[in-house]
């Protein structure tokens, strides 16, 4: 699996994409379905896209009859479609543990 | 006089409001550039034009300054993203120690005072904490323990401090001894032991000399995994505070914040550790100053702790 940092905001990002994995998805579509701002969720795509998980893609339109500038579309790769899905299912078992992992300081002693 | 500015207030405010709504997309547009103009070059154009795209689609218009300001400042992160450049915030252990030094006119006392780290743990992010507390008479033990959840699997960490101490009239001394142990994932144990050993003269005036010894001992299963020992040396003179933190063969290990505060005197600095040591000028001389050092493991010495081999080799 190609190294990526996995935050819960990563994991929003691939929940979504793993949701349909093979439709193309740009920016804002993306914000909206996991609720980042677009200066969390960009820099996510970044690193996942340099780690190998997503491939974008220009649009296929003329900017200017659409009147507007080309979105950027992003999907999982094939690799990463597979680990998206490890991580997803690592992070559900990993992230349940939910006790106190500070227990209060033992009881101090005098040495020497 | 009153109601002449109400008046002039409700006739402006409709005008300027409106005034502020229609530059909102040209500044919106002005920013996003610049925000694209932060990434390396080859990268510009692109996110430029996708930045763009979010922005023609987004309803409102001072939804589009607010997007443009957080690209703007996140913009630093996405050019480190696509260069490769790890990011210190990134590291795989972040730790803070604490420590006060008092003064009395009779004797130097040497204490201890707690510090506690926070950080919630998720994935690779690492947090711990201790308290210690350490002075001539009162000396204190004591267990944290730090729990790791990657895709890896869980770890479980017992960290274990143990503080003495022992008067000298010329020289004092304040020991600790650090245990360290982890089972990784049920298949892998790791142990370190580190000894610290402080030395402070007595003598007012006298060019204070601070010293500590750390040896550090990793295992895997038994077997030793020595290759990145880790030695500290710290000598005060008075004013000037000398710090050193590396690798036996000279590997940078990451980043030192210093925080010193001395009566109203606040002062902190961020060092990056290059070299073997750095200096630091304090303040004022030391009656009672608190300092509180931190330090970030770049996640390739956390790696090749892990694996065994040392951060010099992780690194090339």
């Amino acid at each position: 699996m190609a190294d990526v940092r996995i935050s819960l905001q990563t994991l929003r990002v691939l929940s979504a994409l793993l949701q349909s994995p093979l439709d193309k998805r740009y920016g804002l579509e993306l914000s909206r379905a996991t609720g980042l701002a677009a200066g969390t969720l960009y820099p996510i795509l970044a690193r996942l896209e340099r780690a190998g998980w997503l491939m974008s893609e220009w649009e296929e339109s003329d900017p200017k009859a659409d009147g507007r500038p080309r979105r950027r579309y992003y999907r999982l790769s094939e690799d990463g479609a597979e680990w998206a899905r490890d991580a997803l299912i690592d992070a559900a078992r990993t992230l349940t543990f939910t006790t106190d992992p500070w227990p209060k300081p033992a009881a101090g002693g005098v040495v020497g | 006089m009153r109601w002449i500015a109400g008046l002039l207030t409700l006739i402006a405010l409709p005008t300027l409001r409106s005034e502020i709504v229609e530059w909102c997309p040209r500044l919106a547009t002005r920013i996003l550039r610049a925000a694209a103009r932060r990434l390396p070059d080859g990268f510009q154009e692109r996110y430029e034009e996708e930045w763009l795209a979010h922005l023609a689609e987004l309803p409102g218009r001072l939804g589009g300054v607010a997007l443009a300001l957080s690209l703007y400042v996140r913009a630093p992160r996405i050019s480190r993203v696509i260069t490769g450049v790890a990011l210190l915030s990134e590291t795989g252990m972040i730790g803070q120690l604490g420590y006060l030094w008092k003064r009395s006119v009779t004797r130097f006392r040497y204490r201890l005072a707690g510090r506690i780290g926070k950080i919630a743990i998720a994935q690779r992010d690492l947090s711990f904490s201790f308290v210690a507390a350490s002075d001539w008479q009162r000396l204190t033990y004591h267990a944290s323990r730090v729990i790791v959840a990657n895709r890896d699997g869980v770890s479980d960490y017992t960290i274990r401090y143990t503080w003495y101490g022992r008067a000298n009239p010329a020289l004092r001394v304040v020991g600790s001894e650090h245990k360290l142990s982890s089972v990784e994932s049920g298949h892998s144990e790791y142990q370190t032991v580190a000894r610290v050993v402080l030395g402070c003269p007595l003598r007012r005036g006298a060019a204070t000399k601070v010293g500590y010894e750390t040896e550090a001992e990793h295992t895997q299963a038994g077997e030793p995994i020595t290759q990145p020992v880790i030695y500290h040396n710290v000598h005060t003179l008075q004013r000037e505070l000398t710090l050193g933190i590396a690798y036996a063969d000279g590997t940078p290990i990451g980043r030192v914040v210093c925080q010193e505060s001395c009566g109203s005197v606040r002062r902190s600095a961020t060092i990056n550790v290059t070299e073997s040591e750095f200096s630091w000028k304090m303040a004022r001389p030391i009656p009672t100053a608190r300092y509180s050092l931190m330090w970030e493991w770049p996640a390739s010495a956390m790696e090749a702790w892990q694996s065994g081999r040392s951060a010099y080799d992780a690194d090339s």
